[in-house]
């Protein structure tokens, strides 16, 4: 290689310019160790560029000798502004208020977030409670229930579905001696609207309405009837219009069951 | 100027022991070197005379990661003034002013137009070298060593093609180097 037509190619300025690539510059690095005459040459251009600066060279204010000394003496004391520019000597600044502005904006939609999960949870323990006064109501009025019906003064009566519902099924309780009657439907198909279901007591081959079953049924499926004092041979249930018939609608009898005894 | 005359391997020395003499020597032989270089960036004096401390301040803290194998205390200096210099002018406070200043201002700066109140060091000695140089010749050295650009940045900031600038900038750095040769040796 021509290390003279190398060093007149140009690269060794390049090179002190720093404007070489990490390889080029590598390369130049190599020969400047290998040649004394390229190391010469980026001396030499070294020399003259700094001899080119210094022809920009400007005399700084006289005062800012002292005031950088005093600087380096206070060492790594955090900078502060020298003159009345104002200049975030260190980028830490800016960097930490965007942080703390972020970390604001951060907290507002985390709370906004939790106190809607609050509000959310809040609603749903109040329905809970509501909900579990409700069952607790419901089992204590079953006990009552249970254990009323379950005195030998009641008579249970099963009624069974007719010919055309074979599958339906419901309970009297009668009690002979004070005329309390309690349904319950065991398997009656919910009303079509505007239809009860009618209990009929049987007295003396002729019926007598019991009341109508309430369709909206808050709480107990066993619901007290009317009060039938007089001897019953039966019990049957028919679909009635809403509020219940005087005289009952035979084809639409669904279930009947006798009094034994 | 301090009167003990130090070779630079001395004065590195001395400054890695924070010697006070030693600040006091490396300020008066290269403060108006390096103040002329952050003037060159940032053409501002106030602002300079700020950017002058950062740079002592970092060269005081930072003298010992100098390597004199890869050049010169001063082409490491010019390093330090020139990066300093150009991260102020690429922190965001300061591009808001900065962004309506184009290209045609930086052209002249090779002048001595814009430097009102500052005086030149050796201002006649400057001009003898930039009367040498075209116009061009000039703008490509002042964005090259001055303010740090690399080749691409230029091609981009001039709209030359790339090869284009690589040459242009091969020349104008080795007219400058045989002007400076040619004024060293009358």
């Amino acid at each position: 290689m021509d290390i003279q037509e190398y060093i007149s190619s140009g690269i060794i300025e390049l090179y002190v310019l720093g404007m070489l690539s990490e390889q080029e510059a590598a390369e130049v690095h190599a020969y400047a160790r290998q040649y004394p005459e390229v190391q010469q040459a980026i001396d030499s251009y070294e020399a003259s560029l700094e001899q080119y600066a210094r022809l920009h060279a400007v005399q700084p204010p006289a005062a800012l000798r002292e005031k950088i000394w005093h600087r380096l003496q206070a060492g790594s004391r955090p900078a502060t502004m020298i003159s009345g520019r104002k200049i975030w000597r260190h980028p830490v600044l800016p960097y930490l208020m965007a942080a703390c502005v972020i970390l604001l904006i951060g907290s507002v939609v985390l709370n906004v977030m939790f106190y809607t999960q609050y509000k959310h949870v809040q609603e749903q323990t109040q329905r809970l409670q509501a909900q579990q006064a409700d069952l607790q109501q419901q089992l204590s009025q079953y006990a009552t229930a249970f254990q009323v019906l379950q005195t030998p003064d009641y008579t249970p009566v099963l009624l069974k579905g007719v010919a055309q519902h074979p599958n339906m099924i419901a309970t009297v309780y009668w009690n002979p001696s004070s005329g309390d009657v309690y349904l319950l439907p065991n398997l009656l198909p919910p009303p079509p609207s505007g239809k009860q279901y009618q209990l009929w007591a049987i007295v003396d081959g002729k019926p007598v309405s019991a009341g109508v079953y309430p369709t909206a049924t808050t709480g107990l499926p066993v619901q007290k009837m009317a009060v039938i004092k007089q001897p019953v041979q039966a019990f049957a249930i028919t679909l009635e219009k809403e509020g219940g018939s005087p005289t009952p609608t035979l084809s639409a009898m669904y279930v009947m069951g006798k009094v034994n005894g | 100027m301090s009167s003990t005359p130090y070779n630079e391997e001395t004065l590195i020395l001395l400054l890695r022991k924070k010697n006070e003499e030693a600040f006091r020597y490396l300020y008066d032989h290269y403060a108006a070197a390096l103040y002329g270089v952050v003037l060159k960036v940032v053409n501002e004096q106030e602002l300079a005379n700020d950017l002058l401390q950062e740079v002592f301040v970092k060269i005081w803290n930072r003298i010992d990661s100098y390597d004199p194998q890869k050049g010169r205390l001063f082409t490491w200096m010019l390093h330090i003034a020139r990066n300093t210099a150009i991260d102020m002018l690429r922190s965001r406070a300061y591009q808001q002013q900065e962004k309506n200043q184009s290209l045609e201002s930086n052209v002249h700066i090779g002048n001595s137009v814009q430097m009102s109140s500052a005086v030149r060091v050796d201002e006649i000695g400057l001009k003898n070298i930039l009367n040498r140089l075209s116009d061009e010749q000039r703008i490509l050295i002042e964005k090259a060593y001055f303010k740090g650009y690399t080749q691409e940045e230029i091609a981009r900031e001039l709209q030359i093609p790339l090869g284009t600038v690589k040459t242009r900038i091969r020349h104008a750095l080795q007219k400058l180097r045989d002007i400076l040769q040619d004024r060293n040796s009358t």
